[in-house]
């Protein structure tokens, strides 16, 4: 029985997943490949224009000046998170108020099968496949990373003095560009928590998007309250960060806990341990006074409210009345 | 024989509506029963009330001596249900649909649902999502009728079927029953009940109204005439003198107008007793399901 369930979920969710499997491959090479045509101290005088706006930046803006940041920008990039949230709210929507809407629940309900075990199985199957939709992003950051150069100006030779301990450049030297591959530059693994970050994030979208689809009798509606919701969430991350009066909202958007932006400048430039939960230090921008949050932290706020809202969702699944098919 | 189905006092309240209002029923082991009522009677809640799909405010209901609401998934595994209109995976092909519930349901089976599909002449190359609706609903009646389950279940089996279909179907009831299973057939064509039913109830605002032997009702006539002049003092004497008649007999209406009255049993037995009866313009009928059913919701 599960086998069949198992089956029938994968062969639903098979076709969606190829497809954002395939842009999200791709997608992080191409824009390393872009990434790796220009030399970035060309950007200083661009990025300087945007300082204003650095508030809504998670990093330094500085940090997109190296190529380490400006690969971390992959994961704020539209298409990355229009790909994963895609999945997630279809996924997550369709396992009650789909089946409902196309009325097979019935016949499927009809057979000796607990409520419970359907839901389970369904997240398994869309979960494994948000792992998947993860993986791909940072294969295809890796494989970016692995199979680009870039040119990268080579410091001039420098003259010492004869008789002084002194060095100086030789004028008569020109600086070269050397052609320098990027994994040399930059260390894919940095790009593991980041990774996690946004499966954290898909995660718990697709959590949302069950619990809001385990009350519901039409997807359409579900998906438009999931959209809703994450709109609603955007514009008040957005509203938390614009002054300092506003930023206590930000523990009331689960998006301040989407930071693989900050995760990469802080394990690139600030030494924060790859899976730390936190360290101690007296940053004052820290929620808590002499600790600071650390990678797995945020992914864990994250994964903690998709289970909550999973479990709420199979709760409610497992009590409510199923309407007759219209 | 034992009863499969009980139900005692079932509630179901949606505000201040009550689709089930106090509804009891059992069905016995082995029979076929038909359950009649018009659109909102409460029959399709009393079905997914016994599959455990609404939970009753309440009452409560067995099937097979499980609990309907706490045992749900025992109860499921006793029984097959083709809900009215059934949809089916529209991805998959018709021999995929029947693999799957032949495969997902304890008492299916691959070989026999293959065979009821060929007798219901089923394209089983097709997607459902390209199927006709009268398609697919022989699809779902073949992912049904092929299981081996003590109990089936069919709600409006025979709607979107054409004239041959239906009497396949009901062939294929018959012979469910024939191989032990009981049926509850929930169907709005009263001439199907009258023909596959061993028992049938009619639902009205949520509650029972009638509960009748099939047979019985067909073995039953009914007597129309205008009373001449001498009409009540023939009923009356009657009344003294012919009480071993009176037994088989129930007097619908009886006044200056117009008398009807019913005859349970052979009709051979009282055609005397008739042949004396002053009345006008006599005319014998069969009593059929339709006069039941009508009597009963006029008389509600």
């Amino acid at each position: 029985m599960l086998r069949l369930l198992l089956k029938k979920y994968i062969t639903e969710t098979l076709p969606l997943l190829v497809a954002c499997g395939c842009v999200l491959l791709m997608f992080p090479w191409v824009r390393i490949w872009t990434v790796s045509q220009f030399e970035l101290s060309g950007f200083a005088p661009l990025i300087e224009q945007f300082k204003a706006f650095e508030k809504f930046s998670p990093v330094p803006l500085a940090q997109f000046l190296t190529y380490e940041g400006i690969i971390g920008l992959t994961f704020a990039e539209p298409i990355v998170l229009l790909c994963v949230l895609t999945y997630c709210i279809a996924r997550g929507t369709d396992v009650v108020s789909g089946e409902l809407g196309r009325g097979t629940m019935e016949m499927l309900l009809a057979q000796p099968l607990h409520r419970w075990k359907l839901m389970a199985i369904h997240a398994l199957v869309s979960v494994t496949g948000l792992v998947v939709l993860c993986s791909a992003i940072w294969v295809g950051l890796f494989a970016g990373i692995q199979t680009n150069s870039t040119l990268v100006k080579k410091s001039q030779a420098k003259l010492t003095l004869p008789g002084f301990n002194w060095s100086m450049p030789n004028p008569l030297l020109a600086s070269e560009e050397v052609v320098t591959p990027l994994s040399t530059l930059v260390d894919s693994q940095l790009y593991i928590p980041s990774t996690l970050n946004i499966f954290a994030l898909g995660f718990f979208v697709f959590g949302l998007s069950v619990m809001m689809s385990s009350w519901d009798q039409y997807r359409w509606r579900t998906i438009g309250v999931v959209i809703g919701v994450y709109v609603a969430q955007v514009l008040l991350f957005i509203l938390a960060k614009s002054t300092p009066q506003t930023r206590f909202l930000m523990p009331f958007s689960f998006l301040s806990a989407y930071q693989p932006d900050w995760m990469v400048q802080a394990i690139g430039q600030e030494s924060m341990p790859m899976f730390a939960f936190y360290r101690f230090n007296d940053n004052p921008k820290n929620w808590i006074s002499g600790i600071e949050l650390g990678p797995m932290a945020y992914s864990s706020v994250l994964l903690s409210l998709g289970v909550l809202a999973l479990s709420i969702g199979v709760f409610i699944f497992c009590r409510r009345d199923l309407p007759a098919p219209t | 024989m034992s009863d499969i189905v009980v139900a005692e006092d079932l509630l179901k309240t949606y505000g201040s509506f009550r689709a089930l209002n106090g509804l009891s029923l059992s069905i016995r082991q082995g029979s076929v029963f038909g359950l009649l009522g018009p659109n909102g009677a409460g029959k399709t809640t009393l079905i997914r009330s016994l599959l455990g799909f609404i939970k009753p405010s309440g009452g409560r209901a067995s099937i097979c001596g499980w609990d309907c609401m706490l045992q749900s998934v025992q109860v499921r595994s006793n029984v097959a249900y083709l809900p009215a209109e059934a949809k089916l995976f529209g991805m998959m092909r018709g021999s995929a649909v029947l693999e799957f519930f032949a495969a997902i349901n304890p008492n299916g089976n691959r070989e026999r649902a293959l065979a009821v599909a060929k007798q219901l002449d089923l394209d089983l190359a097709r997607r459902v999502a390209f199927m006709s609706t009268g398609m697919r609903q022989k699809l779902a009646i073949a992912c049904v009728l092929s299981t081996r389950a003590p109990l089936l279940i069919l709600d409006e089996p025979t709607a979107n079927l054409d004239p041959n279909v239906r009497m396949e179907v009901l062939s294929l009831v018959r012979k469910s029953q024939n191989e032990g299973a009981t049926v509850l057939f929930s169907s709005h064509v009263l001439s199907e009940i009258e023909d596959v039913c061993d028992t049938a109830t009619i639902v009205l605002r949520g509650n029972v109204v009638k509960t009748f032997n099939v047979s019985d009702m067909r073995a039953t006539h009914r007597v129309h005439g205008t009373p001449m002049t001498t009409w009540c003092d023939w009923w009356d004497a009657t009344l003294i003198t012919d009480s071993n008649v009176l037994s088989d007999i129930s007097v619908l209406e009886n006044d200056s107008a117009k008398v009807v009255i019913d005859i349970v049993g052979p009709i051979q037995k009282h055609l005397e007793w008739l042949s004396r009866m002053p009345v006008e313009n006599m005319r014998i009928e069969p009593v059929g399901l339709r006069s039941v059913y009508e009597s009963c919701c006029v008389s509600s």
